[in-house]
């Protein structure tokens, strides 16, 4: 900071350095760092609380709530099937359009701008008209969640599995490996997607932390008989507000833990290639 | 024998290109096609169908009473967190990216918030601004009663303030590219040209900023109005937000109206096709200085 500070010492500067002070950035970074971490120190406040002093008990009442361990299980599930559903046809899909289709690309970087046109709401709106009549009833199975939540994600995997397979040179890898007698899909697994590795475990984790988040499409589609934990969470509010608070606190946590493995993912992609 | 049919099967696919690269691209244009698309037309086509067939009764209702109030109330809502959240964002990844700051655990921070929203946000909110919030009995002690003064965190200025947890975050992150892609020899050749700070901003720094921050004020904005789920628990229904009515329109007992729902679903997604456009076409814009 002093070094800023300083005037210059040559000669030959510029007639406007004059010594710079950094105080109402310093207020404004500091209010977003109070603004960000203000509602955190609310979640431990409410969920420490005890009428002399403070107490860790609601922390372990909650974790020790059966309910809990089913709940975040279904998410977990429906977390894990989607990733699996997601990561497998963006990635084969985006390959296909490179090798055979390029003129798709575009439509395909549309199609991943379409969940802000199409919130869940509106999507749970049409999903729900279509698949609560006989000859496809869903609602209420985690089939129709998962599938829900592999469109919607699309958009995250899209992303990362473009910038993974723009770096590669996915034409002359695949014509590499035909000329010397490999399978397609020996290509597609043995070449292709150890490619797009990082854009598939990044791909993956953002899939992961949305799938743990979410709260429409669960509400709308399957509600109680499919109970997931942002669900749990809601409806814990209106009996156990501090096990509820605890459970907030716990998706902050794992929301920082995937953003966390993000970053070192992602700096650890340019030292491999 | 075995290489007959090998040969048949490669000169297939060899004549027939078309057909592998249509197989392909089948799973991906079924599930949008079943999950996506279907029910965009599902919904469109039960808007304008009422009880005796086609009809425009649905759309009527949303330009009235209850459904017409909600609908400004959220647009007035995401234009205000988008506008607090885009200049919040924008003035600090400016201070980020120019000033002498370490600015990655920072990042980090922002984007977590950025991420997070919903349902605990809500609630971490009620134990910060709400009526026994510590921020509330911390204003309290120094002699400030907001909730004397009409604030309460389950009204509109409470979801701005919530809403604004995500948008600041999210601004900054969508800013942040743009602001260390401008150039310094930018600012370098303004300064040595004689331009004052206000200058150098007037015709420099605001009109290369600014296609990058209508975008990101238009993506906010989309944020903010397809949002529900941080309303929801926030409120439940005592928020008047498009989201909301929609979803007790879908679940409620006793509101239960899915032709309505329709209605407002397709006019919210007019709404956001319009933001999006904003941004795309904003976005087009700003690249031309990021070569």
């Amino acid at each position: 900071m002093s070094l800023v500070a300083q005037p210059p010492q040559t000669g030959t500067v510029l007639p406007e350095a004059k010594p710079r002070t950094w105080v109402w950035q310093v207020v404004l970074l500091a209010g977003l760092v109070f603004y960000l971490l203000m509602p955190i120190v609310g979640l431990l406040r409410f969920s420490t609380r005890a009428a002399n002093g403070i107490t860790f008990q609601y922390y372990l009442n909650a974790f020790a709530d059966p309910a809990f361990y089913k709940f975040l299980g279904n998410s977990l599930l429906a977390g894990f099937w989607t990733i699996a559903v997601t990561l497998i046809l963006t990635t084969f899909t985006l390959y296909w359009a490179y090798l055979k289709a390029r003129w798709l690309l575009p439509l395909l970087e549309f199609i991943s701008l379409l969940p802000f046109v199409v919130p869940a709401v509106t999507l749970g709106v049409g999903l729900i008209q279509i698949f609560s009549t006989p000859p496809l009833r869903l609602t209420g199975t985690p089939y129709l969640l998962i599938g829900a939540y592999a469109v919607v994600t699309l958009p995250f995997a899209y992303r990362a599995i473009e910038n993974s397979l723009q770096g590669a040179n996915v034409l002359t890898l695949t014509e590499a490996a035909e000329s010397l007698g490999a399978s397609w899909w020996q290509i597609f697994v043995e070449i292709i997607l150890p490619c797009v590795w990082s854009g598939v475990i990044s791909g993956g984790l953002l899939v992961l932390s949305y799938v743990l988040g979410e709260f429409t499409l669960a509400l709308f589609l399957v509600g109680s008989s499919f109970q997931t934990f942002p669900l749990y969470i809601n409806q814990l509010y209106s009996y156990q507000p501090q096990y509820s608070v605890v459970m907030s606190l716990l998706s902050f946590v794992s929301t920082w833990l995937v953003a966390w493995l993000l970053v070192l993912f992602t700096q650890k992609a340019p030292s491999q290639t | 024998m075995s290489s007959a049919v090998t040969t048949f099967k490669q000169s297939f696919w060899l004549r027939y290109p078309w057909v592998s690269t249509a197989l392909g691209l089948a799973p991906m244009a079924i599930a949008l096609s079943g999950l996506l698309v279907l029910p965009i037309v599902i919904m469109v086509v039960g808007s304008f169908k009422a009880d005796q067939g086609w009809s425009l009764a649905n759309y009527l209702a949303t330009i009235r009473g209850e459904y017409l109030r909600a609908f400004i109330n959220t647009l007035m809502i995401s234009l205000l967190t988008a506008v607090l959240g885009g200049v919040l964002g924008t003035v600090t990844a400016i201070t980020l990216a120019w000033g002498p700051f370490n600015s990655s655990p920072l990042l980090t921070l922002a984007s977590v918030a950025a991420n997070w929203g919903g349902v605990p946000l809500a609630f971490a909110m009620i134990a910060t601004i709400g009526n026994s919030g510590w921020v509330t009995e911390l204003l309290r002690l120094v002699g400030w009663d907001a909730y004397q003064n009409g604030f309460t965190v389950y009204g509109n200025v409470g979801l701005i303030l919530t809403y604004t947890y995500f948008q600041w975050p999210l601004m900054l992150l969508l800013m942040l590219p743009a602001v260390q892609r401008f150039r310094s020899a930018w600012r370098e050749a303004a300064e040595s040209l004689g331009a004052t700070r206000s200058q150098f901003w007037r015709w420099v720094g605001i009109p290369i900023l600014l296609p990058s921050m209508i975008g990101g004020v238009a993506l906010l904005f989309a944020n903010a109005f397809g949002a529900q789920a941080t309303a929801f628990a926030l409120a439940g229904g005592a928020l008047n937000l498009i989201t909301i009515k929609i979803t007790f329109l879908i679940k409620g007992q006793t509101s239960f109206n899915p032709g309505l729902a329709n209605a407002l679903s397709v006019e919210m997604t007019v709404v956001l096709a319009i933001a999006v456009t904003i941004y795309l076409i904003a976005n087009q814009r700003a690249r031309r200085w990021m070569q």
